[in-house]
């Protein structure tokens, strides 16, 4: 009946605290009522309160609702009951309930909503489009103004040396971050506050600072001579220096690609300090030959993006962000499919590499690349880790990277299937295929 | 044109002011070094994995061995990997690294089946999991480490323990003291008659922890010298008396020269208990190196009542002291279920044995007498099983798979008390979860009061979780991948 896993349900859990309540309420006796029909899913759960609470789940597009007070997303009623089925514990019911349908019909007309925003539209009046171009103007006067003081500042720290930013008080990064910030370019403010990390982080620390501000330098002029560009490279300069793409005009005016979506891998990054959660899901069309990525963001509480479940086809419509070198993505009406398939990457690393330089040739920005690469086998070299192709070539393999025995003992010195992202200096992989398994890390 | 290494250089260091920042030649020599990357070549073939010849576990089964890896009901793990040992099915490669990491010794001889050739093949890859390299792998006796000698005995121990003894011997004279006392541990596996003389000799080392250790292996070997040495010396101190209308009791007439006895019979006398005084404890310690089997044929009555006789006698306590730790090392099962009945009946005799010590008699008792004990007990003591019932002691102690019979006599009686509140019956529950049968899980876990008294709803989620984990891993690993 579900499509879902029992590990895919649990990777959908907010948190381990909501996960643990969940898996002690998926036991039948919890359940005053437990119906299912095709992926829909719903039950009544005995709760602390009078009534028992009413569940619904979509187990085709993780849609669910549930009428308990928690704010998590989802709670541990929802895990409860797709648990419960991943277990084969739901039967199919006949016919549903009727707040099951109300629920189900309420969805319907929801999506028949947001479709037709979509296609048609705002009714544009004149005014209103006279302030955008106004706002739009003064933006772009604050970031002139911004960026002057940003170049002078990357200039000044070039001239003092590099090996300055490691007795650098705190103040020094987080000015410039705020400074960026009030010049509406948070995208340079990101990139500023991921090179504040750098300093004796890492062997190569300074390699990586030095390469990290002098493509900010090079995105400076590049914003200076933004009409000399070509269209593609205009779009990459703005999103990275913190403009954003509207999606929903990007889906009205784009041609969408029509497939079946392979997620990758998947994950979930919350920054402590805003609250601000990233989603970063990385997907192969069936007919596609390259990796898509896709980013979510949500604020703490807010509900994620909670179907991208690594290993599940989704079967809909994607349009790319403009870019030179097109990568990230939205997926539109997607809808989860029981099929399975493997990725065709690279057949050995100078491919890889070849594949590596024209990409940056295309957007000299690029943080990650993204790859499959086949006929990898695992090796290790006094304390690092690297894959090594048969022609002998290795790539190392991210200090980061959390699993390398596992991923030792996948390989077994024989060759595999590796989806990972390269940046530039190491490799981190996330996705393996043996023997006809696909293993997440 | 510069690279970025050869550029980060002067990048340290800086530029004067007034030049130009190198941030621009810096970014398209940076580029132009990522694009230009070239991945170096390395040398050298490792040997590959041979292919595996046992089918995997399916991923299902691979989801709970998962969660016990990751630290949730780890107490369930060794039943998972002796049901995955006999389902003739063998770990997914990327679960190898976190199980052989586990490496403890009791757990060795569970996850030695169930890691097929990747498991073999990884562990040559790190020192810590050297016990799960293939046999051939361990080098020579004589060049070897300690942990590899260590290694080797116990390998070589159950198919040739006489081998594996001539072998320590062969460089006993020459080794250090500390590999001395680790080394003798190992025959324990395959412990048998052509031992004794060379532990005979050890008596005498001149290292405690060697003394001791000869000591505890000759009173595990059925008809010891030593046994019979000890039994001669005390059967002439201790004498069982019946008189008209008393129960009978045992007394016990210290003999003299005990410094002197001990040094003939190459025994240590180790303090067992600090309350005890020296002929107490001289008592104790000389009784627990004898089978208890040899007092019940001496005097020609049952365990329980020569139990009994002791605790009438002033003796009582270094005796029982003594037995506990004799039943617990013989295993005779009557004996134990002697013991664990003279807990029932008698609440201080608990306090006489030796600590700890009941889980290591209860072992050795049959099922079907702990279900008989157990019945007994709720007609006599208590209708119920709990705080005021002293089998509930015998009950905590029983960490062996249980019979069906006794956990339908046991669950049920917790079922009926869920309405007062009991902290020893609650926190008892949290064991009996792990050592109920699996396939009772519906009927166990669907029969508790809808509304317990307060503080029961945690341990008896606790208790159905736990069972209702058991219960479907098993059923897990019903099927398996195909390798």
């Amino acid at each position: 009946m579900s499509p879902l896993t029992t590990d895919q349900v649990k990777a959908l859990a907010p948190d381990p605290a909501s996960l643990k309540a969940g898996q002690s309420l998926a036991a039948v006796r919890n359940w005053v009522s437990l119906g299912g029909q095709d992926a829909l899913l719903w039950g009544e759960c005995k709760g602390s309160g009078k009534e028992p609470y009413k569940v619904c789940a979509d187990t085709a597009d993780i849609g669910y609702n549930c009428t308990c007070p928690s704010h998590k997303f989802p709670c541990k009623h929802v895990i409860a009951i797709m648990l419960l089925s991943a277990a084969g514990s739901v039967k199919t019911a006949s016919s549903l309930p009727d707040w099951v349908t109300a629920w189900v019909d309420k969805r319907a007309a929801r999506k028949q909503q947001a479709a037709a925003r979509a296609v048609t539209p705002k009714a544009d009046d004149a005014t209103r489009q006279k302030d955008a171009a106004k706002r739009a103007a003064k933006r772009e006067k604050l970031a002139e103004t911004g960026l002057d003081a940003f170049e002078r500042w990357l200039d000044d720290f070039a001239r003092l040396g590099l090996a300055s930013a490691q007795s650098a008080p705190k103040a020094f990064w987080d000015d410039q971050v705020a400074r960026l910030i009030d010049s509406q370019l948070p995208g340079a403010a990101r990139l500023v506050r991921e090179l504040a990390l750098l300093p004796g982080s890492r062997t190569d620390w300074a390699e990586r600072l030095l390469l990290g501000l002098a493509r900010l330098r090079l995105l400076t002029r590049a914003y200076r001579k933004l009409d000399q560009l070509p269209e593609a490279t205009q779009s990459d300069v703005r999103s990275l220096l913190g403009w954003n793409t509207n999606q929903d005009e990007l889906q009205a005016s784009t041609p969408a690609l029509a497939d079946d979506w392979l997620v990758l891998a998947s994950h979930t990054d919350e920054d402590e300090k805003t609250g601000l959660r990233t989603q970063v899901a990385w997907l192969w069309g069936h007919q596609g030959v390259r990796p898509v990525q896709l980013l979510n963001f949500a604020h703490r509480t807010q509900p994620l993006d909670t179907g991208m479940l690594p290993g599940l086809v989704l079967r809909g419509e994607l349009v790319y962000f403009p870019s030179a070198y097109p990568m990230r993505a939205v997926l539109k009406d997607k809808q989860a499919v029981p099929t399975d398939f493997i990725p065709t990457g690279f057949a050995d690393l100078s491919a890889f590499q070849d594949a590596y330089a024209d990409a940056l040739g295309l957007n000299p920005w690029l943080e990650l690349f993204p790859a499959v690469l086949e006929n990898l086998v695992a090796v290790s070299a006094g304390d690092s880790w690297l894959l090594r192709d048969s022609s002998g070539l290795a790539l190392p393999l991210s200090t980061q990277f959390s699993a390398p025995w596992e991923l030792f003992a996948l390989s077994g010195g024989h060759p595999l299937t590796v989806f990972g992202v390269w940046d530039g200096f190491a490799f981190l992989p996330l996705t393996v295929w043996t023997e006809g398994r696909h293993v997440f890390f | 044109m510069p690279t970025l290494k050869s550029l980060t250089k002067s990048a340290m260091i800086g530029t004067p002011p007034g030049e130009e920042s190198l941030l621009s030649s810096a970014a398209l020599a940076g580029v132009g070094t990522l694009g230009g990357l070239r991945l170096s070549q390395i040398d050298g073939t490792s040997t590959p994995c041979p292919p595996e010849t046992l089918p995997y576990m399916s991923e299902h089964a691979a989801s709970f061995l998962r969660r016990m890896l990751g630290s949730e009901f780890q107490a369930v793990l060794p039943e998972f990997l002796r049901a995955l040992g006999e389902s003739g099915a063998i770990v997914l490669p990327e679960l190898l690294p976190a199980l052989l990491g586990l490496g403890k010794r009791d757990l060795r001889s569970l996850v030695l089946p169930v890691i097929g050739e990747r498991g073999r093949w990884l562990a040559g890859s790190n020192p810590s999991w050297a016990y799960a390299t293939p046999a051939d792998s361990v080098p020579d006796w004589e060049t070897a480490s300690l942990d590899q000698r260590r290694l080797l005995l116990e390998r070589l121990r159950p198919t040739d323990p006489d081998q594996a003894r001539e072998l320590l011997q062969s460089t006993w004279g020459q080794d250090s003291p500390e590999a001395r006392a680790v080394l003798l541990t190992t025959l324990k596996t395959g412990l048998a008659q052509p031992d004794e003389d060379f532990l005979e000799s050890c008596l005498a080392d001149r290292r405690k922890e060697v003394r001791e250790a000869a000591l505890d292996l000759l009173a595990q070997l059925p008809d010891s010298k030593l046994s019979l040495r000890v039994f001669t010396k005390l059967s002439g101190c201790l004498q069982i008396k019946s008189k008209l209308l008393k129960k009978p009791s045992i007394t016990f007439d210290l003999p003299d020269g005990l410094d002197e006895f001990n040094k003939q019979a190459g025994v240590n006398v180790v303090v067992l208990r600090k309350k005890l005084g020296q002929g107490a404890n001289w008592l104790a310690f000389m009784l627990s190196l004898i089978p208890p089997t040899l007092w019940t044929h001496e005097w020609n009555i049952s365990p329980i009542k020569a139990i009994e006789a002791a605790m009438a006698g002033e003796w009582g306590e270094a005796m029982l002291l003594g037995w506990s730790l004799a039943a617990a090392r013989s295993g005779d099962p009557d004996w134990a279920a002697a013991l664990a009945q003279i807990t029932v009946d008698k609440s201080k005799s608990l306090y006489m044995m030796a600590d700890n010590s009941l889980s290591d008699i209860v072992r050795h008792i049959p099922m079907d007498k702990i279900e008989a004990l157990t019945q007994s007990s709720m007609n006599l003591k208590t209708s119920e099983i709990s705080d005021k019932n002293p089998v509930l002691d015998v009950l905590i102690a029983c960490e062996q798979p249980w019979s069906a019979a006794l956990a339908r006599i046991v669950i049920p009686s917790i079922q009926r008390q869920t309405g007062k509140y009991d902290w020893r019956l609650m926190d008892a529950l949290r064991g009996f979860s792990l050592r109920v049968p699996p396939a009772l899980a519906d009927e166990l876990i669907g029969t508790w009061a809808e509304e317990p008294s307060h503080g029961w709803d945690t341990y008896i989620n606790q208790f159905n979780t736990a069972l209702r984990f058991r219960h479907d891993m098993l059923e897990a690993l019903k099927s398996t991948l195909t390798p």
